[in-house]
């Protein structure tokens, strides 16, 4: 068609803006719909699966086998006709494949809307315990104080409204995750990495082995950091912050052992989880006791090293250096056999196929194909190069004490105090040895502790520059 | 240049004409000689780039506005299990890209590529580049560049999040920064693209200017733009070969462990770095002996165009032509003697400091009269014409007069920076009085075929 | 060109002068400066600032005018074309050239104090910086680095009012940069180089130290707390801090913040 006059023209020019105006708005709209369709709000996620997150309202029965897992069973069924050797079993398999794939899916169905119904009873349970990221609850048994909760809990708020939520959001998601899986955004370039509170181990605590932290223990951890690792300190944040943030790992950690302790009763065991109030608290209440007990189990030492007690500089020191020498033959000796990891001097180049508890069963080649799609690989565990003078636990004598006496727990390193069912294999007296000799060794070489001065009175020479 | 038999719509003919042959479509538009199309080749590629910027800046600017809240379309993408908030290394990525982005992929290439190809013989009376072939190569070389600093955002961490001025040990040490495995590593490869597409082109356009003029047109009769333009050049040729061999040794440092920015003993992720017996201060040398005269490279030929569109509608010439070359001249070599100006608080000597301090002092000098004096001068003439097409010279001297006390301000600036480093906050000074004007001056274009036949 | 256009562009130095008068007022300006030549920095900046805003209000000014009165729609009279005039060219050359020049040299003092004059002090901390926290440590009551009553904080530097401080300025891992806001002190922590840092503050209080070079995702975090504190109360905590470090029984009372 052509076009012969100027209005016919400008008729064909406006519906080519018209148009060119649509499409711009349509794409427009479609970028905002799919951008600014308001925030969602985080979901625990589950140890097992996303599955209730994702389709929450669906209900199991309405489950359909997918392509990809019917294609599984076929391949099962072509497999086992592969592995046949007898030519007539073979027909027999042709003849009835269909039947058996049919069977099959069925089978395979059933398994997943069994498995999907668990998971729900899974989910409303632990709602019905610990709430939502955004609104969490606390039944009382569990001990937990529900207004530092509150105000750890939620979104974050920015620095201008008056309402403080959301610190866990703010200071703490992006490495630890939303249920404090150790899995948030940053953590797959860590090492070590976050901390996975969901077990309810805690390597740096002030209690025995298999104990709870103290409170006063996790705000530590909070306070100080945790040197060497990338746990920032956080001893700005004013103390009320500080102590929402501790009530809401323990909440986290609670939450996770009851959601284990939950999908073992319901998966392994296979039993039926009777949504009581009864059975909930009944899953309660071991993690609620243990962490109310933790200060009953906190370490506390009986004896004191003998230098601390003298007066006397010279006497001091002598005591001092008799003791550095029996740590150091304690540290290679047989007994506490601390050079089998930690090496013969203490750098910590001895052992190399160690693993915390976090990543012992992360065994790639048992995982096969799977292993490369884990968010966090298998990370290795280092014994600590004890020349660095970088202790994550402390480096308090006193936290020296406590890692050598209860060993750390989620890790690999044994305690040598006594615990249930064992005998201590250093005495305290030989342990404040070996804690006198690990806080020598960064500085092996130098004199002993000479006699102090006053502080004003330091000389020119000391603390030189370059 | 001709154009090909397109089958126009008010032909009348009763048959369309034959549809072009691929091949000559291909010779014509895409791999063209032609300096007009590869000129019209780099505006649209970097106007594309330009809108990615924008849009990082505007993320940038969202968590700025309301941090800790959740961002509206990345954070639904990426970050919806934790509630759309988006996390810190994906921000420290978000400025170093928007800044990449913003001055190697748009501003410069915008600058000498698009403005450079189109406008220098035109200006000139030459009929196309010196070397058509090698000017064809330069637009193409960015292309390996585009599509690397494409896929960076999509490699396992993610784009690099080591700064625009990419610092080791931060940019070398695996393990330091999320990007510091493959994202950092497409970015430097890019920048060496970038870089080396930048050097054909300068060396095209000083041959140009110096060996085709029509005759008559003598150096002192060029047009303010071709001189800045040729001065552009000039720095880019002496200036992009540092870079690239900056760029080369940190390539080396993140690929094959050597050792020329890690210095011993470091502990990054708590674990200790193989390399070492390097110093991360030469990074900054080599780095700021390119990127002081880049900030040029970037102002120049803005500035000659500018002087032209002002004399255009002024009607008259320009005030003092040879005061003007002759500062535009001393800029771009004092330009090469000032980087340390980045570097006051780097831990470099201070008496280095106080050297630079006085070299950037004499910089001023010719900056503040080719500012602050020529174009008003020039701008006093009667009769302005009241086209809207020459409105963003004034605004770029509005913007550039708002920028350029930082020229007086550098012995000083760096005691007031916040926590962004101090070079990034300059940067974004000098890119936010080129850039608009920059980009305003593309609509200008239409006036320059009547200004400068005047 | 167009009234309303030179109206706008008018708007420019207007607003501009507008902001500066109204910033100090609203708290967007100089942190408090506590420290002893802190005033030559703020004193410079003010001269900077005053210099460069009379030159960039008088340029804009110019600028309305000659756009405003040269309108080409009202303005009817030819142009006239000059060859330039080289005495106007000396002129703003040289005048400009003086200013830079008794800039350069009026401001050597501020960097020498800063940066070259350092005190012959002993150095009170050794601050290492690290992805993402400042560590600290005082040598101890042996006046000496590198033994065993070192005293180590983190994020935490206390410093005694009214005296040289000398300090010591490392990095563990990545470039990193000291920022002492209220005592106008800046310096990078660069690693593998040992750079002194030395300054004298005159009250006491609790201020902020920042880390001002891109060190990763945590840089924005990277805050410590800088404590001046009176001699004795530094002795003090000190003391008290060297004790709490050498401690082998639980503390009586809670360890307070």
């Amino acid at each position: 068609m052509c076009p012969s006059d100027a209005g016919e023209r400008r008729r064909i020019a406006l519906e080519g803006r018209r148009r060119r105006a649509a499409t711009c708005c349509a794409l427009l709209w479609l970028a905002a719909a799919a951008g600014c369709g308001g925030l969602s709000a985080p979901q625990f996620r589950l140890n097992m699966e996303d599955i209730i997150r994702e389709t929450p309202d669906k209900d199991p029965d309405e489950f359909r086998i997918t392509g990809r897992e019917r294609e599984q069973v076929r391949q099962g069924l072509l497999e086992e006709m592969r592995r046949e050797k007898d030519p007539q079993k073979i027909e027999q398999l042709e003849a009835n494949f269909g039947a058996a794939l049919d069977a099959g899916t069925e089978e395979v169905l059933k398994l997943k809307r069994d498995k999907i119904k668990k998971l729900k009873i899974l989910n409303t349970a632990l709602v019905a315990l610990f709430g939502t990221p955004d609104e969490p609850y606390v039944f009382p048994e569990s001990g937990l104080d529900i207004k530092k909760i509150r105000l750890a809990a939620g979104p974050a708020q920015t620095v201008n409204s008056n309402v403080r939520r959301g610190l866990y959001r703010q200071h703490c998601v992006h490495c630890h995750g939303v249920s404090g899986d150790g899995a948030g955004p940053t953590a797959m370039f860590l090492n070590p990495y976050p901390r996975d509170y969901r077990q309810g181990k805690f390597k740096f605590k002030s209690t025995e082995f298999a104990a709870k932290p103290t409170d006063a223990d996790l705000l530590h951890t909070l306070t100080e950091g945790i040197p060497g690792t990338a746990m920032p300190s956080f001893k700005l944040l004013p103390l009320d912050e500080r102590e929402a943030l501790v009530e809401y790992v323990k909440y986290l950690s609670m939450r996770g052992e009851v959601e284990l302790a939950m999908a073992r009763y319901l998966f392994v065991d296979e039993e039926d989880l009777e949504l009581s109030r009864s059975t909930l608290v009944e899953f309660l209440s071991e993690s609620a006791e243990s962490w109310s007990a933790a200060a009953e189990h906190v370490v506390r030492p009986q004896t004191q090293p003998a230098h601390v007690a003298a007066t006397d500089p010279a006497e001091k020191a002598r005591l001092l250096a008799e003791s550095i020498e029996r740590g150091r033959k304690l540290f290679a000796g047989e007994k506490a056999a601390c050079v089998k990891c930690h090496g013969p001097t203490g750098l910590g180049d001895s052992e190399d196929k160690l693993y915390d508890d976090w990543n012992k069963d992360k065994d790639p080649e048992k995982f096969g194909a799977e292993a490369a799609t884990w968010v966090l690989p298998r990370q290795q565990l280092r014994p600590r190069n004890l020349r660095l003078g970088i202790y994550r636990g402390g480096r308090r004598p006193l936290d020296l004490f406590r890692r050598i006496y209860t060993g750390i727990y989620g890790g690999p390193m044994p305690g040598a105090g006594p615990s249930p069912g064992r005998e201590a294999t250093l005495s305290e007296e030989e342990i404040w040895s070996v804690v006198d000799y690990i806080r020598s060794l960064p500085y092996e070489g130098q004199v002993a502790v000479p006699p102090p001065r006053q502080l004003t009175q330091r000389s020119r020479q000391s603390g030189s520059l370059p | 240049m001709s154009s090909p038999a397109v089958p126009h719509p008010h032909a009348g003919a009763a048959a369309a004409a034959p549809a072009m042959p691929v091949a000559k479509f291909l010779a014509t538009y895409v791999f063209s000689r032609d300096h007009k199309v590869i000129g019209l080749q780099f505006l649209f590629s970097t106007l594309l780039w330009f809108i990615v910027g924008g849009l990082l800046a505007l993320a940038v600017r969202w968590q700025l506005a309301f941090p800790w809240q959740g961002m509206p379309i990345v954070g639904r993408l990426l970050f919806s299990a934790e509630g759309n908030q988006i996390s810190p290394e994906f921000y420290t990525m978000l400025f170093t890209m928007h800044a990449t982005v913003m001055i190697f992929f748009v501003i410069i290439p915008i600058l000498a590529g698009a403005f450079g190809n189109f406008l220098i013989p035109l200006m000139i009376g030459a009929d196309d580049m010196a070397f058509p072939t090698l000017n064809m190569l330069s637009y193409w070389v960015m292309w390996p560049a585009f599509v690397l600093m494409t896929i960076s955002f999509f490699v396992p961490g993610g784009a690099s999040a080591a700064g625009w001025t990419g610092y080791p040990p931060l940019s070398v040490t695996h393990g330091a920064a999320p990007a510091s495995h493959a994202g950092q590593t497409l970015w430097v490869l890019a920048l060496v693209f970038v870089g080396i597409s930048s050097m054909m082109g300068s060396v095209n356009y000083m041959t140009t200017i110096i060996q085709m003029r029509a005759p008559g047109m003598t150096m002192f009769r060029l047009p303010m733009t071709i001189w800045g333009m040729f001065i552009t050049a000039v720095l880019q040729a002496f200036a992009l070969p540092v870079l690239t061999a900056a760029l080369f040794m940190q390539l080396l440092d993140r690929t094959v462990r050597t050792g020329f920015f890690i210095p011993e003993g470091l502990v990054i992720n708590n674990e200790g770095v193989a390399a070492g017996g390097g110093q991360p201060l030469l990074w900054q040398h080599l780095f700021w002996f390119y990127s002081h005269p880049a900030v040029y490279i970037m102002i120049l030929p803005a500035m000659g165009m500018v002087s032209d569109i002002i004399s255009c509608f002024a009607r008259k010439p320009l005030f003092g032509y040879k005061p003007m070359v002759y500062s535009i001249c001393g800029i771009a070599g004092l330009g090469f003697i000032v980087w340390g100006h980045h570097m006051f608080m780097s831990g470099m000597n201070p008496a280095l400091g106080a050297m630079f301090m006085v070299s950037t002092i004499m910089i001023a000098l010719p900056s503040a009269v080719r500012h602050s004096t020529g174009w008003p001068r020039c701008g006093a003439a009667r009769s302005s014409s009241r086209r809207p097409c020459c409105l963003p010279c004034p605004s770029y001297r509005c913007s550039s007069s708002v920028g350029c006390p930082g020229f007086s301000w550098r012995p000083r600036r760096s005691t007031f920076s916040s926590t962004i480093p101090i070079s990034s906050w300059r940067t974004s000074t000098m890119c936010c009085s080129a850039a608009p004007p920059s980009a305003c001056s593309a609509a200008s274009i239409s006036g320059f075929p009547r200004c400068s036949a005047a | 060109m167009n009234k309303f256009w030179c109206l706008l562009f008018l708007a420019v130095p207007v607003l501009g002068v507008a902001a500066f008068a109204w910033a100090p007022g609203a708290g967007y300006w100089l942190p408090r400066d506590i420290s002893d030549h802190g005033w030559q920095i703020d004193h410079l900046f003010y001269f900077v600032l005053t210099l460069t805003g009379a030159v960039f209000v008088a340029t804009e000014l110019a600028l309305f005018w000659f756009a405003w009165k040269y309108d080409g729609r009202t303005n009817t009279q030819p142009v006239r074309f000059t060859h330039g005039s080289h005495d106007v060219e000396v002129l703003w050359t040289l005048a400009p050239a003086a200013t830079l020049v008794f800039i350069a040299i009026y401001q050597m003092n501020a960097w020498a104090d800063v940066k070259m004059r350092q005190p012959d002090v002993p150095v009170l901390a050794e601050v290492t910086a690290r992805q993402f926290e400042w560590r600290i440590r005082y040598p101890g009551a042996d006046g000496r680095f590198d033994t065993l009553d070192d005293v180590h904080v983190v994020n935490d530097l206390h410093v005694p009012v009214d005296r040289d401080i000398l300090i010591t300025l490392k990095s563990q891992d990545v470039l990193h940069s000291f920022f002492l806001p209220n005592l106008r002190i800046k310096q990078d922590a660069v690693p593998g180089m040992k750079i002194p840092v030395w300054f004298r503050a005159r009250d006491v209080g609790e201020f902020d130290l920042v880390c001002a070079e891109l060190c990763g995702w945590g840089h924005y975090k990277m805050k410590g707390r800088l404590t001046v504190q009176s001699a004795s109360a530094f002795e003090q905590w000190l003391a008290e801090t060297a004790a709490a470090q050498e401690a082998t029984q639980e503390p009586e009372v809670e360890e307070s913040e």
